[in-house]
């Protein structure tokens, strides 16, 4: 009897320990990189509910042109996808067991990404990214040529004490807009309620654009004779930020974190005179009704449905948003039109500003642990690299290229896209202006071989297919995020990272975004919302303002008032825009132009003797300038 | 008397007592087969990592080994009752768990107590199965629900949720938007646990009721008790053991507040009022990957849990209640 209780126990225990081994096996997964014979592990965020196999002909046909490129026999991607809802969560869980793939996305900038940053776990790529070597011809050439294009700007967005720790993913910079009616401002034109047509909304003033909210409440935009419209939908709480962000800077204020002259430091936008000015003309459209009354709880999820139920004319937020809701709008209302522009101007004879995104969604990192060797890391630098070769970005962005397509008509009145051949996900077609876009196939089974491979992508050189849209605004959207850049703000601070506040943001967020709610909603007064402003310095924020300033003031590359305009107005020039020009500033552009950038960076040095050399002919230049201005500007509106 | 007996017993009787313990675990052996599992469950999944603890006195963040973190004693607890948030969340808790004892616990006693009393079989089944389905509605339909009554209209034109209609008409004020109320998320929140949990808290008072001896109503009817004075007199003092008990398993979960229903229902207006331990310890510990940090939030909550646990214990031990240990 006794051995059974014996065997009883031993198996018990043998149990227990495989138990255990197999949680601590769990727990350090990282496989060190295979540079023969590549086995790449990804972890990436989901959005659909089915993704991209990584034995899927998308997924193959990458690894095979990479392998190629590579010069090994085979190489293989395993993507680890995890849901986007609790995507940092995961990430974070993954470093703490120490489970390190060889590429890995990070979307939040957590303080323990900033700790791993400084404890030189993930791969300072500051010197790599820009790298040359010499070709076999002699020739100095960038080592990861796709890489060297990334830009400066959003670099230093993403880096921690001035080095950068990964390879971020490009985002539209110009992507702010605001959503319109056309046709409500076209019949309100009509009967005289307006003082404008549709076609100003380019050039339009914030005076113009309280008009217009105005009118789209009081004088029956939709001409059916009831009251039963609103000027903007706003969405309260966590998500004001976008619509009143853009309304601030519109209005002189900031982006988030600003210089003030009087005070001599970068300040947070809500310590700016304009930023209060903004926040008391909302309060009025408040009380007037001219924003949904039910702003202060009103989710980001439902903002579409007031103006998609034509109850309200307007949306301020990203302006692909137009391209969305012009899509769905059609089904409930065929004479709707809608339209989307940029920015309103403080006043007509002021340069305009937009508020700009970051420039990126998340960057990957390339974690040491797994990349113990700088021979590790090259290699998935040069990974990276062919990644974003057009090849393969329209690969993770659309699938595999098919020779034609046909639209198949359904019993229900939908259209079916049929891509020939089968196995292929989409079609060139040649739009009127001579670009091509890609219409793609709406096989289910299709569209699920590429479904997410688009967070692979980092989209740093462009691809000359753009995703194919029916209407027309689509077209106007891309204008806008080309105008939006040319005079765009940078947040002072977006590189900083201040412990207090990434130990507090939440609390500290709250506290402002809710007293800028209830000031806007009625719900308190200005002194309650100064007495709100001084709790959230009394709680962190003075601390946190003390913080940026110590990053700002040692910051060799950082953002002024002179940087922001003299950056503004280079792109200005480029695209020949030289309203907002001084003589002197077109002159060196030109200059400097007329040099190439090489010989711009070479001469850097003796810079002042050529700029006297230069000065007899700035008027000239000047002149040539105001001749191409003046040649561009019909093209502008 | 144990005391006592352990003290007389000698060395030869301490050998009669382990070969006496040794028949007696040959003899149930079966018995402690059954148990092996759960002992292991709880060595396995409860006692060993219980090590894990040690994580509260060192510097850690996710990507360090563990044993290469420095120590850093109570640095860590320091930091959360330092924290500029702890009075406020200290404040919040306390106010959800305190309102939930006062005005939830007792719902479910009486809400049994009046099941009990319903003598037509079929109608009180039927409602005994109604009350229970709340229980498993979905937090986020609860919540959804809850958007639904408190919703503000986008204009005045249009009809909101019908609470915020019936405000309206009370109170004249067109602009009432209760869900942008900060406080008013502590009676959100207690009407939501109440609306869904009552009838599923009953289960456990109708079984204590249902274990009450028969014989003592019978006699009580003889004597000429009323219906009410044998509730008052027979099934409540009944059941006063079961309430007990469940009442101090509740005092050791007083700082905790769920959390799904919470981050369901919070947004920046109310955060100041709802944020609470488990909440914040979410944001800042696994969202930002703090584990040092809420893993002492965590220890600090248990050991308060065994503080209350063991008062309200020998509360009920002193009012001459059988405890729970």
């Amino acid at each position: 009897m006794k051995h059974i209780w014996k065997r009883i126990v031993s198996v018990a225990m043998a149990g227990a320990m495989g138990i255990m081994a197999m949680g601590l096996t769990a727990c350090s997964d990282t496989v060190i990189l295979d540079m023969e014979n590549p086995v790449i592990t990804v972890m990436l965020p989901t959005f659909q509910t089915v993704s991209a196999d990584e034995e899927g002909p998308v997924v193959e046909e990458i690894e095979r042109y990479v392998a190629e490129k590579m010069g090994v026999p085979n190489l293989e991607f395993e993507l680890k996808w995890a849901a986007n809802s609790n995507y940092g969560e995961k990430v974070t869980a993954a470093m703490g067991a120490g489970n390190w793939p060889h590429v890995m996305l990070i979307t939040e900038r957590t303080s323990t990404i900033i700790q791993n940053s400084r404890a030189g776990n993930f791969w300072d790529l500051t010197d790599e990214l820009k790298a040359t070597t010499t070709d076999e011809n002699g020739e100095t050439v960038y080592k990861y040529p796709n890489l060297a294009e990334t830009d400066d700007m959003i670099n230093h967005n993403i880096s921690v004490d001035g080095r950068i720790y990964g390879l971020y993913r490009a985002r539209e910079i110009g992507r702010a807009g605001v959503t319109v009616r056309d046709d409500w401002i076209d019949n309100l034109h009509a009967k005289g309620a307006l003082s404008f047509g549709s076609d100003h909304i380019n050039d339009i003033t914030l005076d113009e654009f309280e008009e217009m909210l105005y009118a789209f409440k009081d004088d029956d935009p939709d001409g059916d004779g009831q009251n039963n419209t609103y000027g903007m939908v706003v969405a309260g709480a966590d998500y004001i930020a976008g619509p009143l962000n853009n309304l601030v800077v519109w209005n002189g204020a900031p982006n988030a974190w600003g210089y003030s002259e009087e005070e001599g430091k970068i300040l947070p936008d809500y310590m700016f005179p304009e930023y209060e000015e903004m926040i008391t003309r909302m309060r009025k459209w408040k009380a007037d009704g001219v924003i949904n009354r039910d702003m202060d709880t009103f989710s980001s999820t439902n903002w579409d449905n007031p103006f998609l139920q034509s109850q309200a004319g307007a949306i301020i937020d990203v302006a692909d948003r137009a391209r969305r809701v012009a899509n769905n709008i059609k089904d409930l209302n065929p004479n709707a039109v809608v339209d989307v522009f940029g920015f309103a101007r403080k006043s007509a004879d002021q340069e305009p500003v937009t508020l700009p995104t970051t420039g990126y969604s998340g960057y990957f990192v390339l974690p040491v642990a797994s990349l113990p060797t700088e021979a590790h890391r090259d290699f998935m630098l040069k990974v990276m690299d062919i990644l974003n070769d057009t090849y393969v970005s329209d690969l993770l962005n659309y699938g595999i290229v098919g020779t034609a397509y046909e639209e198949v008509k359904n019993a229900d009145g939908s259209t079916d896209i049929k891509v020939d051949p089968p196995t292929a996900h989409y079609a060139i077609i040649e739009n009127p202006d001579g670009t091509k876009s890609a219409i793609k196939s709406t096989d289910q089974a299709r569209v699920n071989e590429y479904n997410d491979l688009n967070q692979f992508g980092m989209g740093y050189v462009t691809s000359e297919i753009t995703t194919y849209y029916s209407t027309q605004v689509a077209k106007t959207v891309n204008d806008v995020y080309q105008t939006n850049k040319l005079y765009k703000l940078p947040n002072y601070a977006e590189a900083y990272i201040s412990p207090t506040y990434s130990r507090h943001s939440t609390q500290l967020d709250a506290i402002m975004s809710s007293a800028t709610t209830k000031y806007i909603s009625g719900a308190i007064d200005l002194d309650a919302w100064y007495a709100e402003r001084d709790r959230w310095l009394d709680q962190g924020g003075q601390k946190v303002i003390d913080e940026m300033n110590e990053f700002y003031e040692a910051d060799t590359d950082k953002v002024t008032a002179e940087s922001i305009r003299k950056d503004n107005h280079k792109v200005q020039f480029e695209e020949g825009v030289m309203q907002w020009l001084t003589p002197e500033e077109a002159a060196e552009f030109q200059r400097e132009a007329d040099l190439g950038p090489e010989a711009a960076a070479e001469t850097e040095a003796p810079a002042e003797e050529v700029l006297e050399g230069a000065a007899e002919t700035v008027e000239d230049a000047a002149a040539a300038a105001d001749a191409k201005a003046q040649a561009e500007k019909p093209s502008m509106n | 008397m144990a005391k006592t007996q352990k003290a007389a017993l000698s060395a030869q009787d301490k050998a009669a007592a382990k070969a006496k313990t040794w028949t007696k675990l040959k003899r149930d052996k079966w018995m402690y087969l059954l148990l092996l599992p759960g002992t292991l469950y709880f060595i396995i999944f409860k006692i060993i990592p219980m090590w894990g603890v040690l994580i509260a006195f060192k510097d850690y963040f996710a990507g360090v080994s563990f044993l290469k973190a420095p120590w850093i004693g109570f640095d860590n607890f320091i930091d959360f009752f330092s924290d500029v948030s702890f009075w406020q969340l200290l404040r919040n808790t306390l106010i959800i768990s305190l309102m939930n004892l006062i005005f939830f616990f007792p719902l479910p006693i009486i809400l049994a107590l009046l099941l009990n009393e319903i003598r037509v079989q079929w109608y009180k089944k039927a409602l005994q199965t109604l009350v229970y389905v709340p229980h498993f509605v979905s937090m986020v339909v609860v919540t959804s629900i809850t958007f639904m009554l408190l919703k503000t209209p986008a204009m005045e034109s249009a009809t909101g949720g019908i609470i915020t209609e019936l405000a309206r008409k009370l109170t004249g004020n067109p602009d009432v938007n209760i869900l942008a109320n900060g406080p008013a998320i502590y009676w959100i929140l207690l009407l939501q646990s109440i609306w869904k949990e009552t009838g599923w808290g009953t289960i456990i008072f109708l079984a204590a009721i249902a274990g009450v001896d028969v014989e003592q109503y019978e006699a009580a009817i003889v004597d000429g008790a009323s219906r009410f004075q044998q509730l008052i007199y027979i099934t409540f003092p009944a059941i006063m053991g079961t309430i007990v008990t469940m009442f101090i398993l509740r005092m050791g979960s007083v700082l905790d507040t769920g959390f799904e229903q919470i981050i369901l229902m919070q947004n920046a207006i109310n955060r100041e009022y709802s944020e609470t331990f488990d909440t914040y310890v979410y944001q800042y510990g696994r969202v930002e990957g703090n584990y040092g940090y809420s893993t002492a939030v965590g220890l600090f909550k248990s050991i308060i849990s065994i503080i209350c646990i063991q008062t309200a214990n020998r509360a009920a031990k002193k009012a001459g209640q059988t405890g729970l240990f």
